[in-house]
């Protein structure tokens, strides 16, 4: 009987949560999807009419929305080949037994806590080529034939916001990281390093093997936040020149409130939010956690 | 809801507008919701329009994209009172094209600004090389190579906006063709591929590469264009009417003239056509009471007065207003005088060139595809990228 009220108890603590859950996030999914079968110009007092998969045919016979796909898996590689192995290495630093690790752990997670908008006005201030402070340093160092117009450049200039996207989220995984560290028993560490096994040896075959499930949720949050990221993109370089930058999420606002389609920004952003699930059952089914 | 909403001289003064009126109208209460920033104002706007519950007036700029907005009632027919009330729009310049169309009568807006694209230009930069502020385009790209020696960007261009490479190109489009041209492309009598389109597009990528605009023309925005010239880094800048408040409370306001934007040698019968008109106005919501309404109409009176546009001149130091009014001799202020002389042989205003057009995506094909001009791209590809977008939506 104990079990039984605790459990009415439980559901109503969580009922907040699940309301908030459902009128925030499971209705506007739910619309938006609906929404994108209608043609509807955005204007209240007007109608709405069925189209059926019109929009979705638009979208996928748009060469502007591949490349944007192109450009926003750009940003899932990145966080593997890039934000990931920083985040993991910063989450060994600030995990170890390295003197001022507080100040390390602070420095680090600066950069998530600031406004998105401000940290790629920053940046593209940094990174002008007239006279930005990265071109200067490069001139500086000797290495002034390096320096390049890299927002201006459609070859470079999606990798360079890649990048800073990695600056911008590096503290936050490797919070998750450290998370995933400081969970493996230091006992283990102690028996490998009696059986011989060096530092490296055992980052490569315990703390590795043994963070399957934070590498996951890393991953997930990698592939997922690609997919949608927005405000980077659209502060540094507006998705251009030339719309070479452009991602789905930028394609998304443009059609929805420029151009008055809503079906079709709809039909975009059901498209990420599909995709985004997809990796994200196909991550779990496979990445199972050992228990 | 306007874009007024920063601390320059005009929107301030707005604002203080805003105040008499409820001091003179206490049974009327005006909440002022302005945003300067187009992306977020615009967002705000459609916002508004989808939950419909706009504000009683917005600032509109419409073209022909926005005969939606008639089409669905979402705004008041202003006809009737402009007609019942001839005191008030007799005085108001005919202005009024950015809000009728073609198939749908009435007026659904007041414009709120005059404006009119030329050249500013740094006199001690031209007197230091010899040099007179070039009246044709051909004579612009001749002084480049000077101007350049002498560490100056000939016209900073923030291409990074590419609403500026679209105002250079407008300004071509009717030094070149004219007024006719624009209404051609409008019905498709004309095309952007068409080998007269795309020499200006080609003018527009040589200019780049001659450096007329800079280096790394596409990673300036028009903040970092303005601050080249107000700093003397740039001898000349594109800009409207908008530009004289800030040009003269800038350090080098005593070096600043005003010609117009240059024509081409061969077309001078084109010159007196410059990009201009009405740029950003007043519309009513259509969904109010009566009561509001009538509010509403009472403040969009007291915006648009000749009262009003004196006070903006005052705190511009000059400019030119919607309105019929002749320069204040109070104003003395040599950049504004020599704007209004320098359009006074204006013929014809037009706006941005695809604003005319169906399509509301066009305007910014046709900007991202000049911004592709400033990355290589070939003349060719800029115009059929416009070209395959229009043919897309038929």
């Amino acid at each position: 009987m104990f079990a039984h009220r605790a459990k009415w108890i439980g559901l109503g603590f969580i009922l907040p949560a699940f309301v908030l859950y459902t009128l925030f996030m499971i209705y506007p999914f739910i619309f938006a999807v609906y929404m994108s079968f209608f043609n509807w110009n955005l204007i209240a007092e007007s109608t709405m009419n069925f189209v059926g998969l019109h929009h979705y045919k638009l979208m996928f016979e748009d060469p502007l929305f591949w490349r944007s796909l192109r450009n926003a898996s750009w940003f899932i590689v990145g966080s593997f080949l890039v934000l990931m192995p920083i985040s993991f290495a910063l989450s060994l630093v600030v995990t170890s037994d390295l003197k001022f690790k507080r100040f390390f752990k602070t420095a680090f997670f600066m950069p998530v806590v600031l406004p998105l908008t401000a940290v790629g006005l920053m940046w593209t201030y940094i990174l002008n080529p007239n006279f930005g402070a990265f071109n200067a340093l490069l001139d500086t160092l000797g290495l002034g034939g390096l320096a390049h117009d890299w927002l201006g450049d459609p070859h470079v200039s999606v990798y360079i916001t890649v990048l800073v996207n990695a600056w911008v989220y590096a503290g936050l995984n490797m919070v998750i990281f450290a998370a995933g560290l400081v969970s493996i028993p230091k006992d283990i560490y102690q028996a490998a390093e009696i059986d011989g096994a060096n530092r490296a040896n055992q980052i490569l075959k315990i703390t590795i093997p043994m963070m399957k499930e934070t590498f996951k949720i890393f991953a997930i949050l990698a592939i997922t936040g690609s997919l949608r990221v927005f405000d980077i993109v659209y502060v540094m370089t507006g998705g251009g020149p030339n719309q070479m930058t452009e991602v789905p999420a930028t394609l998304l606002f443009n059609a929805t409130f420029k151009y008055n389609n809503f079906g079709l920004g709809n039909s975009i952003g059901t498209f990420i939010l599909v995709v985004g699930l997809a990796f994200s059952l196909i991550l779990n089914r496979f990445v199972k956690h050992d228990t | 809801m306007t874009r007024w909403a920063d601390n320059t001289p005009g929107p301030v003064a707005f604002r203080e507008r805003l105040k008499q009126f409820q001091k003179e109208n206490p049974n009327i209460e005006v909440l002022d919701e302005s945003i300067t920033d187009e992306s977020a104002y615009m967002s705000k706007f459609k916002t508004g329009i989808a939950s419909a519950s706009l504000p009683a007036i917005t600032q509109t700029y419409f073209g022909k994209a926005g005969k939606i907005y008639a089409d669905n009632g979402t705004f008041l027919d202003l006809t009737d009172v402009i007609n019942n009330d001839k005191e008030w729009s007799d005085q108001l310049l005919p202005l009024f094209e950015n809000w009728q169309y073609k198939d749908k009568k009435g007026i659904y807006g007041i414009s709120a600004e005059f404006f009119a694209v030329g050249i500013f230009y740094n006199k001690e930069i031209f007197k230091q090389l010899q040099l007179q502020p070039p009246q044709t385009l051909e004579e612009l790209l001749e002084q480049t190579p000077k101007l350049k020696a002498a560490g100056y960007i000939p016209l900073a261009l923030g291409a990074k906006d590419t609403w500026r490479g679209g105002h250079f190109f407008n300004n071509l489009v009717m030094k070149q063709f004219g007024p006719q041209k624009i209404d051609d492309l409008a019905s498709r009598k004309a095309h952007y591929d068409d080998p007269d389109m795309v020499s200006l597009f080609k003018l527009i990528s040589d200019f780049n590469k001659a450096g007329v605009f800079g280096d790394n023309a596409v990673s300036v925005d028009m903040n970092q264009e303005k601050a080249l010239f107000l700093s003397g880094r740039s001898a000349m800048h594109m800009d409207g009417s908008w530009f004289i408040g800030e040009a003269s409370t800038s350090d080098i306001k005593d070096k600043i003239g005003f010609v117009p934007f240059p024509y081409f040698k061969d077309k001078p019968e084109n010159k007196d056509y410059w990009m201009g008109g009405g740029g950003g106005g007043y519309s009513i919501y259509a969904k109010l009471n009566d009561k509001q309404k009538d509010a509403a109409i009472k403040l969009l009176k007291y915006l648009t007065s000749v009262d009003y546009f004196r006070i903006q001149e005052k705190v511009n130091k000059g400019g030119v207003y919607p309105v019929k009014m002749s320069p204040s001799p109070d104003v003395n202020n040599p950049i504004s005088s020599e704007f209004v002389n320098a359009i006074s042989s204006a013929k014809v205003y037009k706006n941005d060139v695809p604003s005319y057009d169906d399509l509301p995506q066009l305007i910014d094909r046709v900007r991202n595809s000049i911004q592709g001009l400033f990355i290589g791209n070939s003349p060719e590809k800029a115009g059929k990228e416009i070209a395959d977008e229009i043919k897309k939506s038929n």
